[in-house]
């Protein structure tokens, strides 16, 4: 395990451990892609062929448990970010398979950690603004009150419900 | 032991899996209704048109470009007939 893998997970720890308590879904979601990053990190050092398939394959999978299990709109956000995921996965896919030109594997990984950090930094931010009860209407005086209105989006329900619940 | 023709299906029908299955990750339809129509309309343009793509595309020939070419055409045959459903509904005759 390399410092950068170290430090990612070590961040999902630490988001962990502030969401447990005031977003237990936000947990599922931080041990799905911390899931999706080792299965996806094992089998690209492995040595098998086709490694970034298999992390569109597990992007795939997470992809549409968050879109079918997700309630509010930061969830549909973190949805958002792993297709982001998952579009970089097929382009560097493609790349490798001659039929764009292929991205730089450095860039590729750089990519896909700054997404990491930020699906972290979303469901850990969302924490911490709940815990400290940023989106409360009581206490207006305090400094966080600009914050309200993205909490209140993000805590609202999602608007589309997911496909197979409409008949 | 499989034949040529049952290996070329397989490819196919396993890229045009991947490509509806990519679609719905990126795209997810409205309704159970239109779910089902789409599906079957991604998974028979991807086993029926994969090979006009791939000759189109000038890919080289090899397993992974077939698969490919199944893949892209079910990914991107539902975008392309709604373009052309919308291009002819804007589209009117000349009055006389």
């Amino acid at each position: 395990m390399t410092g950068i893998d170290t430090a990612l997970l070590l961040g999902a720890l630490v988001v962990s451990a502030l969401t447990i308590r005031s977003n237990p879904r936000g947990v599922v979601w931080v041990g799905a892609a911390a899931l999706d990053f080792i299965v996806s990190t094992a089998y690209w050092r492995s040595g098998f062929g086709y490694p970034e398939a298999v992390a569109g394959v597990c992007d795939v999978a997470v992809c549409l448990a968050v879109y079918s299990i997700g309630r509010q709109q930061w969830e549909m956000w973190v949805w958002r970010l792993f297709q982001t995921i998952l579009a970089i996965n097929v382009l560097y896919l493609a790349g490798n398979l001659g039929i764009f030109r292929s991205i730089p594997h450095d860039a590729y990984a750089s990519m896909l950690e700054a997404i990491n950090w930020l699906l972290l930094l979303l469901i850990g931010g969302m924490s911490a603004l709940q815990r400290i009860g940023a989106y409360d209407y009581a206490g207006a005086h305090r400094p966080w009150d600009r914050l309200r209105w993205a909490m209140r989006t993000l805590r609202e329900k999602r608007h589309a419900p997911a496909f197979f619940t409409v008949p | 032991m499989a034949t040529d023709i049952t290996i070329d299906l397989a490819l196919k029908l396993g890229g045009a899996v991947s490509g509806s299955v990519l679609g719905l990750a990126f795209q997810p339809p409205k309704d159970r209704k239109e779910a089902i129509t789409r599906g079957a309309f991604t998974l028979l343009s991807g086993i029926l048109f994969a090979d006009a793509t791939h000759a189109y595309l000038k890919w080289p020939d090899s397993w992974q470009m077939d698969l490919a070419a199944a893949a892209v055409t079910a990914l991107f045959s539902w975008f392309l007939m709604g373009a052309a459903v919308r291009f002819i509904n804007v589209w009117r005759p000349p009055s006389k």
